[in-house]
């Protein structure tokens, strides 16, 4: 009888738990928002706050020139959340991440970050 | 005054409303027949039964036929919406690709197929079984919607939101889909019997009204997120439109509970009648109303957003 009343009680806390967001932002990326890495990545990943639509979602990435330095389309890992694009070989310097995201609930969001490679 | 800037903008937004609209009328309509009806028509005449039972299936029939297309008129509009096509041709194309690659699209063909199947289940005469079966195919349809909603993106497994938009949903059908049938038979039957099914729809009216009310404050309280947001935000001000609309809704439907539908067994029945169709009919359009604000709240950023988007 405990340990019943217990489940039902945890089971109501869980479904109680508030969603932090309505709509896909950007939670984490790598490399991370503003950061110098000290290797050039072979791809960004943008970690978003609820599940989005590879199909309908693009992630640009540019160098200080505004010449697009991504190969391929962006696609999903692990999960709806995160999604990554591959990059050619970076040279050191800073570039620009341009997303859009489209969300499961169709909800469109967009965002704008940098990060550095630095210089060897 | 904050900007009012819907997702998809009025197309989608019309889409949307009108598809729901049809499908609260899919699951009112099954659910009225299935509740309210079996002992009504114990106290029909014969020859009364018969038209309203027709009734009742052709409107069935015109609501899934309607929810069936508004369902393809919101994936054109929400198409439209995502990949923004050049052409017609590319329209078509794109609209194949979200039905069977989005999670919008995962949920809308279900949603279509349950329609179909209470339309081959309900046929042209249905017994009680099949309006029974019909009932549980079609409340499966409207629940499906949560699958659209913010609160579906949100959660990770089912979500107390998840649950309080599920039992909103299946309230606003039973309540604001049944009134259209109780028009039905307000007009059909003689006053007195009419007023058995008005009072026969009253608990369930009740119980649908606190249900919403209830699901719409946590739905508030969760998306929302803040008085800040509730008075500074799109999604705020909509958000006390819809409840203004549903007060007024309210005030209507305690109206004809207490005054308009017990006159209809008083020394004028047949003027009580008159003003019991023409206050249900206002109903209705109040219905439409809030079901319209609704579309359009669920296209605006939640008041709980907008701090991430500045």
């Amino acid at each position: 009888m405990h340990s019943a009343r217990t489940v039902a009680l945890a089971a109501g806390f869980a479904l109680l738990a508030a969603p932090a967001f309505a709509h896909a932002f950007l939670k984490t990326a790598s490399p991370a928002v503003g950061s110098t890495v000290s290797q050039a990545p072979g791809q960004v990943m943008i970690n978003f706050t609820e599940g989005v639509e590879p199909r309908f979602s693009t992630i640009t990435v540019q160098n200080a020139q505004g010449t697009p330095v991504e190969t391929g389309k962006p696609h999903l890992v692990g999960g709806d959340t995160h999604l990554a694009v591959a990059l050619k070989s970076l040279p050191p310097g800073t570039y620009t991440v341009v997303w859009h995201a489209t969300a499961t609930d169709t909800h469109k969001t967009q965002g704008t970050f940098h990060f550095t490679v630095a210089s060897k | 005054m904050p900007t009012f800037a819907p997702d998809g903008g009025a197309p989608l937004v019309l889409a949307r409303g009108f598809a729901v609209a049809f499908m609260l009328s899919v699951s009112g309509t099954l659910t009225f027949r299935t509740v309210v009806m079996p002992r009504t028509y114990s106290y029909l005449a014969s020859a009364t039964i018969g038209p309203i039972e027709h009734g009742l299936v052709r409107w069935s029939r015109i609501s899934l036929i309607f929810a069936g297309l508004g369902l393809c008129a919101w994936l054109a509009a929400v198409t439209f919406y995502l990949a923004t096509p050049a052409t017609i041709g590319d329209w078509a194309d794109d609209l194949w690709v979200v039905l069977t690659t989005t999670s919008f699209g995962h949920v809308l063909l279900p949603q279509i197929l349950l329609l179909v199947a209470t339309a081959v289940v309900l046929g042209r005469s249905p017994s009680a079984g099949r309006w029974r079966i019909g009932l549980v195919l079609g409340t499966a349809a409207v629940i499906l919607e949560v699958g659209h909603d913010h609160a579906y993106a949100m959660a990770t497994g089912l979500s107390f939101l998840e649950v309080s938009q599920a039992l909103h949903l299946w309230a606003a059908g039973a309540w604001l889909g049944g009134l259209l049938p109780l028009l039905l038979v307000v007009r059909l039957a003689p006053p007195p019997e009419a007023a058995v099914a008005a009072r026969r729809f009253a608990p369930l009216g009740q119980v649908c009204v606190m249900l919403m009310a209830a699901s719409a404050f946590v739905q508030g309280w969760i998306l929302i997120g803040s008085t800040k947001a509730l008075l500074d935000t799109a999604y705020g001000w909509t958000a006390l439109l819809k409840a203004g609309l549903f007060a007024v809704l309210l005030a209507l439907a305690v109206l004809n509970r207490y005054w308009l539908a017990p006159d209809l067994r008083g020394r004028h029945p047949d003027l009580a009648r008159r003003r019991l169709i023409r206050s249900v009919s206002v109903e209705t359009c109040f219905g439409l109303l809030i079901v319209l604000v609704a579309a359009m709240l669920s296209q605006l950023m939640p008041g709980m957003d907008m701090s991430m988007a500045r």
